[in-house]
């Protein structure tokens, strides 16, 4: 008989009896301290499927009614949202420049054509890089809404 | 789905059960289940044209309870969305006391219900996605890809999670029963 106790995954594993190997099984057949570790696995294993289902404090069927009505709405709060924050980022952009117009045109009047476009290539790439974060975070709850 | 009340009910009373396992184990706050379970819903009815077969309708359900309830903690309660290390997992030990507390005798608790009060008090001192990992294998017994694809964890991180979240409920296990008892 081996002498080495299972590891914790290997206890983990053998009470879900996915872990068989004869050497494991010769081993826990004559270890009292691994047998106690598999039957404690095993009565949380049991402990958990016997444990009840929660219920809801409320009828979630009377939900329903609600619900459908609400979810057959067209859903025009969110876009009247977005499209109100893209013009409004638009126009406040397009504010901006024609405002400090002059500034502008001052500030990049000694700068060469080739000095520009370091510059340009930097404010896009961290423009990119924020747009991809930003991409990441919804991604997944676009997929679980089956969105994409 | 559209008007039609008898299929939306069919849905909820074939999902409701999974759903409210997933509320119940993140979720402590009772006033915010009921909303919850109203926002899970809606999304379910209102997405619903769009699902595309890809996985189970319970799966894809179960996807949205996991990550609205998800959203919610990170909005409401981010101190509980982190994972602990094991250290600090051990250390948790507000409900172990407690439980050692209310209960003298392990001899005194050997009815079904008492034993899974003890449990729901071991499992309360977990992170939420660690109560939730272990409800959806051990309770609802999904498998490991169908874990992946509610939590969109990787299969490694959901693994390590359940080991570590086991290894810690067996250990109170055992600390509460006596070696005769087991």
């Amino acid at each position: 008989m081996s002498k080495i106790h299972l590891s914790e995954e290997q206890l983990q594993r053998y009470a879900l009896e996915e872990f068989a190997a004869p050497a494991a099984a010769g081993h826990v057949a004559d270890c009292i301290h691994c047998q106690m570790q598999i039957r404690t696995y095993q009565m949380l294993y049991g402990l958990i499927k016997e444990s009840e289902v929660p219920l809801p404090d409320f009828q979630t069927a009377h939900l329903i009614p609600d619900l459908l009505s609400e979810a057959n709405a067209p859903d025009r709060k969110e876009a009247r949202y977005l499209y109100g924050l893209l013009f409004g980022a638009i126009g406040l952009v397009t504010a901006g420049l024609i405002a400090c117009w002059s500034t502008i045109s001052w500030i990049f009047s000694g700068i060469a054509a080739v000095g520009l476009v370091p510059e340009l290539l930097l404010f896009s790439g961290v423009l990119i890089m924020q747009f991809m974060e930003l991409y990441n975070t919804y991604r997944k709850k676009i997929r679980t809404l089956n969105l994409e | 789905m559209e008007g039609n009340p008898h299929a939306a009910t069919l849905l909820l009373r074939s999902t409701e059960k999974l759903v409210a396992n997933i509320i119940f184990k993140m979720i402590s706050n009772p006033s915010d289940r009921k909303d919850l379970m109203q926002d899970i819903y809606l999304k379910v009815f209102r997405y619903l044209p769009k699902f595309r077969f890809q996985s189970r309708l319970s799966t894809w359900v179960a996807q949205i309870s996991y990550t609205t309830c998800l959203d919610h903690l990170q909005k409401y309660r981010p101190e509980l969305t982190g994972i602990p290390d094991d250290d600090k997992l051990l250390l948790r030990e507000s409900a172990w006391q407690e439980i050692n507390k209310d209960t003298l005798d392990a001899s005194q608790l050997l009815s079904l219900k008492e034993r899974a009060e003890i449990l729901e008090k071991l499992s309360a001192a977990l992170p939420p996605v660690y109560r939730t990992l272990i409800t959806l294998f051990h309770k609802e017994e999904l498998s490991i890809d169908e874990i992946m694809n509610i939590t969109g964890l990787p299969a490694g991180t959901v693994k390590n999670y359940l080991f570590r979240a086991r290894k810690v409920l067996k250990e109170r296990l055992l600390d509460y029963y006596s070696k005769e008892h087991l």
